[in-house]
């Protein structure tokens, strides 16, 4: 049997959601937020943005449990133990396996070291992004099997395309994966001195988008063979049904403005899926709301599904959520299943004056109601990674 | 639970160590090697250490492997990267950093941020041989090569690529180095592969490795320069998986090179918890594990030490 073959008869189930975002605390505050339209953007409190002339991200206002030696590993045991709860009853720990994104973890030891602001100097430990799964994995009373993967903004796509692999390969039972990644003063600072931020919150698609908006927060997704899940008498949440990676090839930080490394992602996902464009009821966006970015993606989009780009759906959750780095894609696969669960595609929230318009159908507005059994969501990074994951809706009501 | 997948077997067309003495920040010749070589413009001398390095291993790697044509369009869809790295371009980001605390944003250099990713090695080794297919950067620490290794043959036996470059390794900071030298004393560091004690603190090295589709309707012989194979380790004589395909011509693409780079990747993540174990012919190195979906086997990457 090949890899696409076993994908779908042997079928990767989800059967537990996690998130923590701006939006609030759990997979419910994210998916209500997103259909109210909320924009929880505000001052920085993390850190002090100095000299930045933009002052502007979607901050995790919830009190998270202190757990972990980082803002970083609390978000994603928030996330992680949520889904874990949905998920019941799990193996013994040998057998379940992690796979971590992250993009920034690490990154504030190495600023309060050079700043003469930790007692032992630099602990160079907690400059490895293997550290942080090693943490995760400690407090969560995992077993052993763990990956870390950074590959830009697309690392938390990358990170559960990855977990059904080393299901489908039976390396585990159970994965996790989980994107996490706090505002860091490194990241904000880079993007800015990019001018990749927006002043305004951001908004993707519009006509007077003017850059991103950064955010923070975890997803966690529980994944297991649906064969397993059905005989324990899970609740399936959906499936993964695809997945597919590219890369541009071509400038380290802008896309391919004709969105070829995009479409290849989407083109592989589909194929690995074994649908075609027409099955799909909504593309989660990228969406960053650079310029560039918004633009390479449409035509991405444009050139994978042909004709039926105009009556395809896209929305994104980043004008809500901001932009979550190392956890965006993990927070999107959410927000995508629980769009799949719900027939309902929330709107771009800010987004008026759409520039796509003919091209694509961007919802705007309101939700749109949908009826369909598949959904995709893009994850773009720097590198040009573009990774594309296909979900299932579950048959099962949930 | 089982899941039989079938999976094409993966071969290593061609690798190469780059390992600079004492250290990258220190030798000045091997800098001016890469230069030399590789990198004689001065928009891939502001790359960050590791991206040069790995982009002149791979370089280097291409070479064993004979592969010098470019690829069309259609091939590189079907060629991809995979980095392994405890560390990524940690210059870079010291750099940047120590520019941020400093002097604030406004003195940061725009370019060294995207450059100061984990995956900018990734993105170069994309760019510059224009692969359209899968780019994967592990940032595992004690893991990495094997998590890299591991990830790199499933996106061929998976179906996703017919051919990755897969480069693991590190290359340290000085301050990072300082730090843990510091910390990774000579008295609780393990034996290396040939028994000698490695110097405190890590060592730089990077590997590079072309790994393709082995293409069973071609004789052998006939194959792109095959030098190893991934599968199941055997209680046969050779008990490892570098089967030489062409033993004498294995001599000139200096595939010892990945017993070299398996003995300074073990020093390198030594200290992290990489192991040395022993079979009845003396020590061997293992890199990886569970690369055979279809056997379920403990697979490995295997070399004899001592041959």
């Amino acid at each position: 049997m090949l890899y696409a073959a076993a994908m779908s008869r042997i079928g990767i189930a989800v059967t537990g959601l996690g998130a923590i975002t701006a939006l609030g605390n759990g997979a419910n505050a994210l998916w209500t937020g997103l259909l109210e339209g909320r924009r929880p953007f505000g001052p920085i409190r993390a850190f002090d943005p100095g000299a930045c002339k933009i002052n502007l991200a979607a901050e995790v206002k919830y009190d998270l449990p202190q757990l972990g030696s980082s803002r970083t590993a609390n978000l994603g045991v928030t996330a992680a133990r949520e889904a874990l709860q949905q998920a019941g009853a799990v193996p013994v720990r040998e057998r379940i396996g992690l796979v971590v994104a992250s993009t920034g973890y690490g990154d504030r030891t190495i600023e309060l070291a050079l700043a003469g602001k930790t007692q032992n100097g630099l602990r160079w430990r907690e400059c490895l992004k293997g550290t942080l799964a090693d943490e995760l994995a400690e407090i969560l009373r995992l077993g052993p099997k763990r990956q870390v993967i950074n590959t830009a903004c697309s690392s938390g796509a990358i990170a559960i395309a990855l977990a059904c692999d080393g299901l489908l390969a039976g390396d585990y039972d159970v994965a996790l994966a989980i994107g996490c990644d706090e505002l860091a003063a490194v990241t904000y600072s880079g993007f800015h001195s990019l001018r990749a931020l927006d002043p305004e919150p951001c908004r993707p698609f519009d006509r007077n988008r003017r850059g991103m908006s950064i955010g923070e927060g975890a997803g966690c997704l529980v994944l297991e063979r649906a064969n397993d899940a059905r005989r324990c008498g899970k609740r399936i949440l959906g499936f993964v049904a695809g997945s597919g990676f590219a890369c541009d090839a071509h400038h380290l930080t802008a896309p391919d403005p004709e969105g070829k490394g995009a479409a290849l992602s989407m083109q592989n996902a589909l194929r690995q899926a074994g649908i075609e464009a027409n099955d799909l009821g909504f593309v989660n966006a990228h969406g960053t709301g650079t310029p560039l970015n918004d633009a390479a993606e449409i035509a991405g989009i444009e050139r994978a599904f042909a004709d039926h780009a105009r009556r395809c759906l896209v929305h994104s959750a980043k004008a809500s959520t901001g932009h979550c780095m190392g956890a965006a894609g993990t927070i999107e696969a959410v927000v995508a299943l629980l769009a799949l669960e719900n027939q309902m595609v929330p709107a771009t929230a800010g987004l008026i004056d759409c520039e796509f318009e003919g091209h694509v159908d961007c919802v705007t507005g309101h939700p749109r109601g949908i009826r369909a059994n598949f959904g995709m969501s893009n994850s773009f990074g720097f590198g040009g990674n573009d990774a594309t994951l296909v979900f299932e809706r579950s048959k099962v009501p949930s | 639970m089982t899941t039989a997948i079938e999976v094409p077997e993966v071969v290593v067309a061609g690798g190469y160590l780059y390992r600079p003495q004492p250290s990258y920040f220190d030798d000045e010749a091997a800098q001016q090697q890469i230069f030399g070589e590789l990198l004689g413009n001065d928009t891939l001398r502001r790359l960050d250490a590791f991206s040069q390095c790995a982009l002149f291993a791979v370089e280097h790697a291409r070479r064993a492997a004979g592969v010098t044509a470019p690829s069309t369009v259609a091939v590189a869809e079907r060629h991809g990267v995979c980095v392994g790295t405890g560390l990524g371009a940690q210059a870079t980001r010291v750099r940047y950093s120590k520019r941020l605390a400093r002097s604030g944003p406004s003195a940061t250099n725009p370019i060294d941020f995207p450059d100061s990713i984990d995956g900018a090695a990734a993105a170069h080794i994309a760019m510059r041989w224009g692969l359209r297919g899968p780019s994967l950067t592990f940032v595992d620490g004690s893991g990495t090569a094997e998590n890299a290794i591991v990830a790199a043959c499933r996106q061929i036996a998976f179906g996703r690529a017919d051919r990755m470059y897969l480069v693991v390794g590190d290359i340290h900071e000085p301050w990072m180095r300082r730090s843990i030298g510091e910390t990774v004393g000579p008295s609780d560091t393990p034996m290396t592969a040939t028994g000698h004690t490695p110097p405190a603190g890590p060592i730089d090295a990077v590997l590079a490795l072309v790994l393709q589709i082995l293409d069973r309707s071609r004789r052998a012989d006939d194959q792109t320069r095959v030098s190893g194979f991934f599968g199941v380790p055997t209680e046969s004589e050779d008990h490892c998986l570098f089967r030489d395909l062409t033993p004498p011509e294995s001599d000139r693409f200096d595939f010892s090179g990945a017993l070299q780079a398996g003995g300074a990747w073990l020093e390198v993540m030594a200290p992290m918890g990489s192991t040395v174990r022993s079979c009845q012919d003396g020590p061997v190195i293992g890199l990886c594990s569970r690369v055979n979906p279809a056997t379920h086997s403990r697979l490995a990457f295997w070399r004899r030490v001592n041959k």
